[in-house]
This record gives C-alpha cells, structure tokens and sequence, in this order.
C-alpha cells in the first residue's frame, strides 16, 4: 500500500522545516495563493469594539440611559431590558487616511496605518465565556482537542526556513487556556506551535536547549562529525532508511539552528531606534521578577518585533498573545483600556509600517482581535464596585486585518445602532478562518485530515470564503 | 469546631492516592433519536442495547444498562474487541498494525493484511482469558518479530511500505523508551513499582516514565518533543517526528548531557559499546573513536554514541 502524501509527511518533522527536497514539494497549496505568512496579534480579553473602530454616535447621545425603545428591533435585543444603561465611549473618534475610515483616540498611531487595515465590524462567534471563546478563536471548536488554525497551516503548506518552526506563538507569560491553544490536535505534532516566552530578551532563556554550556561550537562540530560518521557506517550495514537519513537532517538543522534562533529572537540585534519606534524600553525588569500579571510596557512590542524578524526568515505562522491570561477584559472600567491600547497602537503601527516598507506586507496576513468584543451596555452583575465597565460580547465585534490581499481602508460589514450585534454582511470566525486559508491558497473544505474515521477541517461543516474583504 | 478541623486536616497525609470511579443509576432513561441531528426534531424512543450487528440485540434491564453494556463489549461472542486489542499490541511491537488504522475497523478503515493471524492472536487472547503477557510473548516469539531490519532489493521494489513483514521495520524510540534507555545504559534507572507519579522535569526523577506524572493543563515540554499524546483527547497511535528541537535536547539539554557524563566514566570504548549498543565495535568504529578521543574528551564521546541512529532508532 503507498503511504498518503500526509502520512509520508507524518514521518519527518515537516511543520518544522521539510528534510529534503522531496517533502518540500509535497507541501502544496490548492491553488496560486496571495499570501505566504500569517501574524496574528491576539488581543486575548477581548477588547470593546465601540471604543477603538467601531464609533456609535448614538451611544454617546444615550450614555446612562435604558435603551430607547425604537431602536434594537433584531432578535439580539439584551435580555434585561429594563436593567440594560447604555455606555457611551469616553473616547473621540477621528478620521483617519485617505479612506477617512474612523478610529478612537485609543489607537492613533494604528489610525495612521488604516489605509492598509481592512476593519471587520460584524465579527460574531458563538459564546461570551473566555475559555470557550479564545479555543474557538483558534481551532474552530469550543471545546479542546482540535488542531489551531496555525497548525492547520502549517499542515497544509509546511514551512519556508528548515531552521526555524514553522507555527511559533509568542507570549509574556501563559494567555488563558494555555498551550492548547497552538495546539496540533490530532494533527502530527510536528505541526504545533512552538511557544517561546516574550517576557524574556535573551534567546537563550526563550528557547529550550537552544546553547550548550559546556561544549564549544568547535568541539561540538567535531562531536557531530563523529555522529554522522557512526550513522554513515549504520547506513551502509543497513540500507537507506527515510528515519535514519531523516535523523541525520534533523542534526544539522539543530546545529545551525543554534545560530539562526539566537539572531531572530533577539531584538537587541535591531538599533535602538527601531526598538524605540516598537515601544521597546532599553532595560527589561530583571526575569527574576516575572510579574505574572504580564502587560509589562514592551513585553508585547517585543512580540510584535520578534514576529517581524521571524516573517522575514520565512516562518509561516506567528502568534503574539498580549499578555499573561485575558488582559482586555475590563469588567470594572473600561478606562483600563486605555493603557493595554497604548502599549498595543504603537507596536501593531511600527510592525504594519515596517512590513510595509519592506514589501512584506502584501505576503503577510496581519490579523488583529480577541476573542470576542465587549458590550456597549454597562457591567452590573457580579462584584463589580467601579460600574464603568463592559461585559462580554460574542454578537458583534471588530477585527482588523491587514496585508495578503485584504482589502486597505475598508469597513466590511456593520453591527446594530448601538453595537450590540452584527447586523450586516456578518462575519463567523469560520468565515474568517476560510478566508485566511483562501488567501494562503488553500480551500478550507480541502484541507482535511482523518481522524477517528472521518475527515477533519478548520471549519467543520461551516465556512465561507469572504469575498467583500479581499481586494 | 474550625480549629479542630484545622487540626484533622494537619494530619492528613500530604497527598493520598484516589480514583475517580462512577456508580451505575438505579433506573434508564431512555433517549428518543434526534432526526437530522436535530435536537427539535424527535423521533422514536430507542431501547439501550448493545450493536445489533455484534450481538441479539436484547434490550439492557438492569441499572441503567452500564454493566451490560460493558459484558457485551468483552463478551467472547464479539471478536471485535479482542481484535482491536491485539492490534493494538501487535502495533507496538512493529510499528504499523496488521490493521493500520487502530481505532477503525470498520468500513472507513484499513483493511488487515493478515486477517487469519489477527483472528489468530485474537482467539488466543480470549483462550487465555484476556492476557496481554500471553499475546506479547507469542507475537515475541514469533519470525517475523524476529526480522531484522536490513533492506532486500527485491522485496523493497515489491512491497516498499513492509506491508508483508519481510523486515523489521526502522523506529524512533517513543518519549518514554527514550527517556528509560537514557537513564538505563548510564545504570541509572529505578525499577521499583508502584507509587506516587513523579515530575518528568525534576532531575532526580530516574523512575521509569510509566509513573512520570502527566498534566493535562501543560503536558511535560520534552515529552511533548517527542510526541507525547495530548492527554485531553483519544489517541489510538504515536505520530513519530523528527524534529530539530529533539535534536537540541539531545545535544545540549542538561538531561542527555548529565547521562554522558555519567557514562563517560567507564573510559573504555569496547565496554561503552557493550552497555550502549549491546555489540562490540567493528574496526572503523574503533578507529573512529581513536580519532576522536585524540582529541576530545570521554563525555563528548559517549554522547556522541548517545545521539547515534543505532541508539535512538529501533532497527
């Protein structure tokens, strides 16, 4: 019986860098795709939509007050009516570029980029719980178990560097749910993603293994030498073997990988003015102190940096989580927005600047969310003291995406007068995920793979390709 | 009344050990079909009972029906079970089933290259009331177990995937087997039974990796290198990689090089070769070696063998 292209494929490290040309031509997309990389900065909380790019004037007009009752005329209509006061953004809107698209004083900077940043306003998934939400943000699914959308990727197009991952999430400390999240599922797992700490500067503490203390590069050299050698005479007793030979590939990636990983995890290798644009402080708090509360100011710019650098060496799929568990969930006060904005806005501009003037940008889908938006009403329930907040909101909220044939200065789809739910042209994550395999050039109904005796996909029986999004 | 419970629960023993077990109900409730998948739209009651394509199909009685269901499934009558067992057995000892998808037998599946073998196995398997010890050493004793894994021309042009078993086939070591011959070959290995699983990452751990403790939160990270399973869903096989990463792990993490070291010590290649790869080195090897240690010193040497195919690989 032949061996499946995938089962073939299962047998080396394919999402980790293809060993040999043979496997590199297998790893086809379906059709000639618009887009080789995906950096999807994942504002994990889920940050409100009505006070960064989707501006309500009316919310403003009845900030206080119970919602009037012409309005909300959709099934989506909040069930406590009669408790429901509406939450007017304390913040301005301005338009921005030439698209004169609008974007809250949150996020100024990234309003300078909006040209180039396709604003999804009628994103909608299936359940306001965080756990639920940000697994099904990634994998399609609720629940856990399923391969990530990275994964799924990389599965689908192997990776560009034989000495980098292909699938990499970054993070200071853990995002809630942790590391199921670039989860390979049933997927081979050579196919998940590699997590690498962003509240760290030095690749060595970043990457497991990733120097050797007590051997120099010479004599370890000299070590592997040794080894190819013993391995040459092993394969000469027994015949060429796809493991053996695989073995052996996968040992002198590891050497050079040494070096590559030390070079593209380290920002320090950027001048200061870059590092200065991303937001980036000269002296990171000592590691000693891993304050687990994360949202240092840089620890994400860090991410935004490292995920550029990663791009640029043909790394297929970068994950940045904002931060230690779900730091944009303002419950409390929503003026705590404030702050995780400014240390988002200016490294998600300097990132879309940087790929742009690099010419990257039309290989690269940027992808900008959470997991869900919030509510335009004020958070009563629970123990809540400062009633400033907002709830969850699985109904209706925005995400940006920019680069890889997405269409620039656009405002796809709308959600209600208030924001409550998406009304217009809606968007599911299924959608979007389609969408993204589309411009990657794979066909979200053809990537499968089986599993408990049917055929998987990203998503499920679900899915549209989004075509008002794409240029 | 709070104090005293303090005080009790000062002298609970730090951690006991316990098993999550469940208790049948008294009575069944029966489910109706959910027509079209739709919970909306119901059907007809459905009488709990095993398959009707395995078994009479009597209805359960008693309880809610669990402990029928379970004489069902390992009733001698149904050879489905016995076959997926032994399959399961055979898989690990050669790397592919006779039926090579573990978890379906059915008409999606993989159809067996050697159905009159498995039947085989499985009758003996219920013969000799279920015992796994039985069936590995009859697949153990068996030729073609006993295989090497040296290519044939021939054979290879007729059968390149060793559908046929005309060789052992070539295999990674599983995380678990990796990590036991580590600590084995350095005499190292603590084969005590029982007891309290303990942490993969602590270094004094030298237990076997069947008591390892396994978190389903955050899987050990070099257990996961190698291909552990994901501990929240079911796994019927291995995917094998071979991936850099590992490759680091075994070159500069502190795991394999503490063992190098440790092995380093005998000082003697013959002997190294003996503990190692249970041979004696042929006269290129020597040579090889001779050069080397010119040069280098004994722990770079034995990690070195330690991070050759003929020891992480099963041939």
């Amino acid at each position: 019986m032949k061996m499946t292209r995938r089962e073939a494929l299962s047998t080396v490290g394919a999402g980790f860098g293809m060993l040999g040309v043979a496997q590199a031509a297998t790893n086809q997309p379906h059709f000639a795709p618009k887009a080789k990389h995906v950096i999807y900065l994942f504002l994990n909380g889920g940050p409100s939509q009505v006070d960064t790019f989707d501006p309500k004037p009316l919310l403003t007009k009845f900030d206080g007050k119970a919602i009037p009752d012409e309005f909300l005329k959709s099934d989506k209509r909040p069930k406590d009516m009669q408790n429901t006061r509406l939450l007017g953004s304390p913040w301005q809107f301005k338009k921005y570029g030439q698209s004169g698209l609008e974007v809250s004083d949150l996020f100024p900077k990234l309003g300078g980029c909006i040209d180039d940043v396709c604003v999804i306003r009628s994103m909608h998934t299936d359940l306001p719980s965080h756990p639920q939400a940000i697994t099904q943000m990634n994998s399609g699914r609720l629940i856990a178990g399923y391969p990530s959308m990275g994964s799924w990727i990389t599965y689908g197009l192997g990776t560009e560097n034989q000495n980098l991952p292909g699938f990499i999430a970054l993070c200071a400390g853990t995002p809630h749910v942790g590391p199921e999240l670039w989860s390979n599922g049933f997927l081979p797992s050579a196919y998940q993603g590699t997590y690498v700490p962003m509240d760290e500067s030095d690749p060595e503490k970043m990457i497991q293994n990733l120097t050797n203390r007590r051997i120099g590069r010479q004599d370890q050299r000299r070590q592997l030498d040794l080894v190819a050698a013993l391995n040459k005479l092993d394969i000469e007793k027994r015949g060429a073997d796809t493991n053996l030979e695989g073995r052996i590939a996968a040992m002198e990636t590891a050497f050079s990988m040494q070096v590559e990983a030390l070079d593209a995890f380290d920002v320090r290798k950027e001048t200061p003015a870059v590092r200065e644009r991303y937001g980036i402080p000269d002296h990171v708090a000592e590691s000693t102190s891993k304050r687990r509360s994360a949202t240092r100011d840089g620890d994400f710019a860090r991410g935004c940096l490292v995920a550029r650098r990663l791009v640029e060496r043909g790394v297929r799929v970068v994950q940045v989580y904002f931060g230690e568990d779900i730091p944009w969930d303002s419950h409390h006060d929503i003026l705590v927005h404030r702050d995780l904005a400014r240390q988002a806005d200016q490294p998600i501009a300097a990132l879309l600047t940087d790929l742009k003037q690099s010419g990257l940008l039309k290989d690269t889908i940027v992808v900008i969310g959470g997991e869900f938006g919030r509510t335009p009403s004020v958070e009563t329930t629970g123990r809540i003291n400062v009633q400033n907040g907002r709830n969850h909101n699985s109904d209706g909220f925005t995400y940006l995406v920019a680069g890889g044939g997405f269409k620039g200065g656009t405002a796809y789809g709308a959600t209600d007068e208030f924001g409550f739910a998406a009304v217009e042209n809606k968007v599911h994550l299924h959608d979007l995920h389609a969408t993204i395999l589309h411009q990657l050039g794979l066909d979200h109904k053809r990537l499968t793979y089986r599993y408990s005796g049917r055929d998987f996909r990203l998503t499920d029986v679900a899915g549209n390709v989004v075509q008002g999004v794409l240029s | 009344m709070r104090a005293d419970l303090k005080v009790l629960e000062a002298k609970l023993p730090p951690q006991y050990s316990y098993l999550h077990t469940i208790e049948d109900a008294k009575s069944m409730k029966l489910e109706r079909v959910r027509i079209g998948g739709s919970a909306a739209n119901l059907g007809e009651e459905v009488p709990r009972r095993f398959l009707t394509v395995l078994s009479d199909g009597k209805p359960f009685t008693q309880g809610a029906g669990r402990l029928e269901l379970a004489e069902a499934i390992a009733s001698p009558a149904n050879p489905l079970t016995a076959r997926v067992a032994v399959n399961r057995i055979w898989h690990n000892h050669f790397g592919a089933g006779i039926v090579r998808t573990p978890s379906d037998f059915g008409f999606m599946g993989d159809r067996p290259s050697h159905p009159e073998v498995l039947d085989y196995l499985a009758a003996r398997f219920v013969e000799s009331g279920w015992s796994a010890k039985a069936i590995h050493r009859e697949i153990m004793l068996s030729s073609a177990y006993q295989l090497s894994s040296t290519k044939v021309t021939a054979n290879l042009d007729t059968d390149p995937d060793n559908r046929l078993l005309w060789r052992a086939n070539v295999r990674r070591l599983d995380a678990e087997s990796l990590r036991d011959s580590l600590l084995a070959v350095t005499g190292e290995l603590d084969l005590a039974v029982g007891g309290a699983p303990s942490k993969f990452s602590d270094p004094s751990n030298k237990r076997r990796s069947v008591y390892g403790f396994v978190s389903r939160r955050k899987l050990d990270g070099t257990m996961s290198l190698f291909d552990f399973p994901n501990p929240n869903i079911t796994s019927d096989k291995r995917s094998v990689t071979i991936t850099p990463p590992q490759q680091l792990f075994l070159l500069n993490g502190d795991f394999a090089m503490d063992r190098a070291a440790k092995l380093a010590k005998t000082q003697d290649v013959k002997q190294l070769y003996r503990t190692v790869f249970g041979r004696l080195p042929g006269e290129s090897e020597l040579k090889l070696a001779n050069e080397f240690l010119a040069k280098g010193n004994w722990a770079q040497y034995a990690q070195a063998l330690l991070n050759a195919n003929e020891f992480l690989l099963i041939n």
